[in-house]
């Protein structure tokens, strides 16, 4: 028996010796590419092509200021926080009112309309967006900034409606009966009980969101013509030349774009675990 | 009388201000739009631009966009019927050929017809369409060429020197350039290098597909009309296995890209390399103080009995709204533009070739480009698809394991002629 226990014990810790081994080097594939941007862009022009080390020769901080400014930081950068926090803002308001109404409300076609929002799904932006350029321009907002947010709050719209729907049905009903009875009106429940309750799976659309609104460029490419409108994007092409790329300068620039995302995953984590794993249950 | 001669003055005064004014408020401002991709020249561009409203009055603004966005745009805004004025073309007659069928860009014929001749014939033809080409395009010319490039050999002159060459006389034929191989060799240096691992080292081949078995075997075998090996491909071929049997090719050149090939060449690690005429903007880009380099035409193979031609053609190119308010404007400005004072300037601060055919003066393009300049002549004009594109794939391949030792030539040939069955 005492033989079968140690058996069992040294299988268990074997498997976690391998399933640690797994984890272990996913999170080495997928640090790697950091890892690899942050030292190039800390090397110089001939090193880039000459130091294949992770560890650059010298530390050339200063391809950090030439990225910003010769990249147009100050107004792209600027530009991209303003975009996506309008388009996350825009995104949350109307999904959780639509998805609230959804789970929780019964009104004439309700299943029809929710197919509808769904069927979005299946049509990228980029597929879209000649169509929606002629619309714009048809609408007087092509080349506005509303022209570039509204579109992109609409495209967000469907997969934020299906996961929140989601979330809202596992809430027990008995919460809202109970808001209604201590007098509770039909917003109130919303924004008083649902949405608070709603936080993970809010962030977790804040997260998917935010990324896309803050990597978004083919649009803003299509809308603006005025370069002082541009998305940080547009700041990286610039070190992409037509024959040569300035890797070291554009490394900086992706290191300084990924920044703002990196810190909203890391301040919204605990959210996006709770909202994976289900916390509301029962 | 004074007083009265004084009144009449001051009217007259008043009414000039009046005039003048009304007549400069009344003046509309010409300014032209122009949409582009070459993100390394954008400042020169506009430099020029500003230059040109100094010059008329009329302004043009340049607006930069990156070539992935520059398709989309352009698709978008002519289902909008909002195309700029003038923009970069992207790609060539197909994609130019589906913007005039739609009538999005202007047929240039009628308005160029007195200066097209600034440009060479086969550049011009790149972006002219015929009445039987097969495009169903209304035939004419529909891009004004910016730039043009090609590809050549290049050395440099220090490291000849140090193998005891004379730097001023570089390889005029294939048994000098072996030749030339083996001294490096011998001095410790590392002869030639280029992106044999990418699209570039077939491109080293081209000049001496055309010397071998001449255009019309060439595109025939291409074509599957005939076979590589009875076109005798083989003898090209030969010429890789020539270069390694003298020790010529660089550790890694059988899977190096040509940006390391072009490191390598920038930082004095390699004699010579295969490379472009843009490839002088990207040896500055690299290494601001290598200088001491220049370019050879791919030596002459006595062997061969037709005229080498290498790689090339036209690069930046603008095409014209034809819905443009401003139509004739626009095209004066690209008339100014691809004039000689400004194609030499461009030339000399892109270190892109002038479309100007006519920009040939050393002093102001620089020898390396002057250089390059002279070998547009004999840019080839035509080369025909493969019948099976994995054709070149094999070749790609091919080379790569002949460079290593591990295939022979006849293998490769063989190869090739399964595949483009």
């Amino acid at each position: 028996m005492k033989r079968d226990m140690h058996f069992m014990t040294k299988k268990i810790k074997f498997s976690r010796i391998l399933i640690h081994l797994f984890l272990i080097s996913y999170a080495i594939t997928c640090l790697f590419p950091l890892l690899w941007m942050i030292s190039t862009s800390l090397k110089s022009t001939s090193e880039v092509y000459t130091n294949k080390s992770l560890i650059p020769q010298s530390l050339n901080f200063e391809n950090y200021i030439k990225a910003w400014t010769e990249g147009n930081f100050s107004i792209y950068f600027t530009n991209s926080v303003i975009y996506t926090i309008s388009i996350v803002l825009g995104i949350v308001i109307v999904s959780t009112l639509a998805a609230y109404a959804f789970a929780r409300l019964n009104f004439p076609f309700k299943n029809i309309i929710y197919y509808a929002f769904l069927m979005m799904m299946l049509i990228p932006i980029p597929g879209a967006f000649v169509p929606l350029y002629v619309l714009l321009v048809k609408l007087g907002i092509q080349n506005t900034r509303i022209g570039y947010i509204l579109p992109m709050i609409n495209s967000g719209l469907s997969v934020s409606i299906f996961i929140l729907k989601e979330f809202f049905e596992q809430i027990p009903k008995e919460l809202e009966e109970s808001a209604v009875i201590d007098g509770c009106g039909k917003f109130q429940v919303y924004y008083k009980i649902m949405f608070p309750l709603a936080l993970p799976a809010i962030s977790t659309i804040v997260i998917f969101n935010a990324l896309s609104a803050w990597n978004e460029y083919i649009l803003a490419a299509v809308n603006f013509t005025d370069p002082n409108k541009m998305p940080v994007q547009q700041g990286l092409f610039i070190f992409q030349g037509q024959y040569f790329t300035r890797y070291e300068l554009l490394m900086a620039a992706t290191t300084i774009t990924t920044l703002p995302i990196i810190m909203i995953y890391l301040s919204m984590q605990k959210y996006i675990v709770r909202s994976l794993t289900g916390a509301i249950k029962g | 009388m004074r007083r009265l001669l004084g009144k009449i003055l001051g009217i007259v005064l008043v009414l000039t201000i009046v005039l003048v004014l009304s007549v400069s408020y009344g003046k509309e401002t010409v300014k032209i739009t122009i949409w582009h991709y070459l993100n390394d020249r954008d400042k020169l561009l506009k430099t020029l631009a500003a230059q040109y409203y100094l010059k008329t009055g009329v302004r043009v603004e340049f607006q930069l966009y990156s070539g992935d966005q520059m398709g989309a745009k352009i698709r978008a805004a002519a289902q909008a019927r909002t195309l700029p004025d003038a923009w970069t073309g992207v790609g060539l007659k197909g994609d130019l050929s589906k913007l005039a069928q739609a009538g999005n860009i202007l047929n240039l014929t009628p308005y160029i017809k007195d200066w097209v001749s600034r440009f060479p014939e086969n550049i011009v033809a790149q972006v002219t369409f015929t009445k039987d080409d097969g495009f169903n395009v209304e035939p004419g010319t529909y891009g004004i060429p910016l730039d043009v490039n090609n590809m050549q050999f290049l050395y440099n002159k220090d490291l000849f020197k140090k193998a005891g060459l004379d730097p001023n006389k570089p390889p005029k034929t294939w048994n000098e350039f072996i030749e030339y191989g083996k001294k490096l060799k011998a001095a410790g240096i590392l002869p030639f290098a280029t992106g044999f691992g990418t699209w570039a080292g077939l491109t080293m081949i081209q000049p001496y597909e055309f010397a071998y078995l001449g255009e019309e075997k060439l595109n025939a075998a291409r074509m599957g009309k005939i076979t590589f090996k009875d076109a005798g491909y083989v003898k090209v071929l030969n010429l890789l296995v020539e270069m390694r049997d003298a020790g010529m090719f660089a550790p890694g050149t059988a899977t190096m890209d040509l940006p390391t090939a072009e490191q390598m060449f920038a930082n004095g690690q390699i004699a010579m390399i295969f490379d472009g005429s843009w490839a002088i903007g990207v040896f500055k880009m690299m290494n601001p103080n290598f200088k001491n380099y220049f370019v050879f035409f791919p030596p002459k193979d006595e062997r061969a009995s037709y005229q080498a031609l290498i790689p090339g053609g036209i690069g930046a190119y603008f095409v014209v709204n034809k819905d443009s308010k401003y139509i004739k404007e626009t095209i004066e400005f690209l008339k100014w533009l691809t004039d000689v004072p400004q194609q030499a300037k461009y030339a000399k601060e892109s270190f892109n070739l002038p479309a100007n055919k006519n920009t040939i003066d050393p002093r102001t393009l620089g020898p390396q480009i002057a250089e390059f300049v002279k070998g547009m002549d004999r840019v080839y004009s035509y080369l025909a698809p493969y019948k099976n594109p994995r054709t070149e794939e094999i070749l790609i391949k091919g080379m790569q394991l002949i460079i290593l030792g591990q295939k022979t030539p006849e293998d490769v040939v063989k190869e090739m002629d399964e595949a483009n069955k």
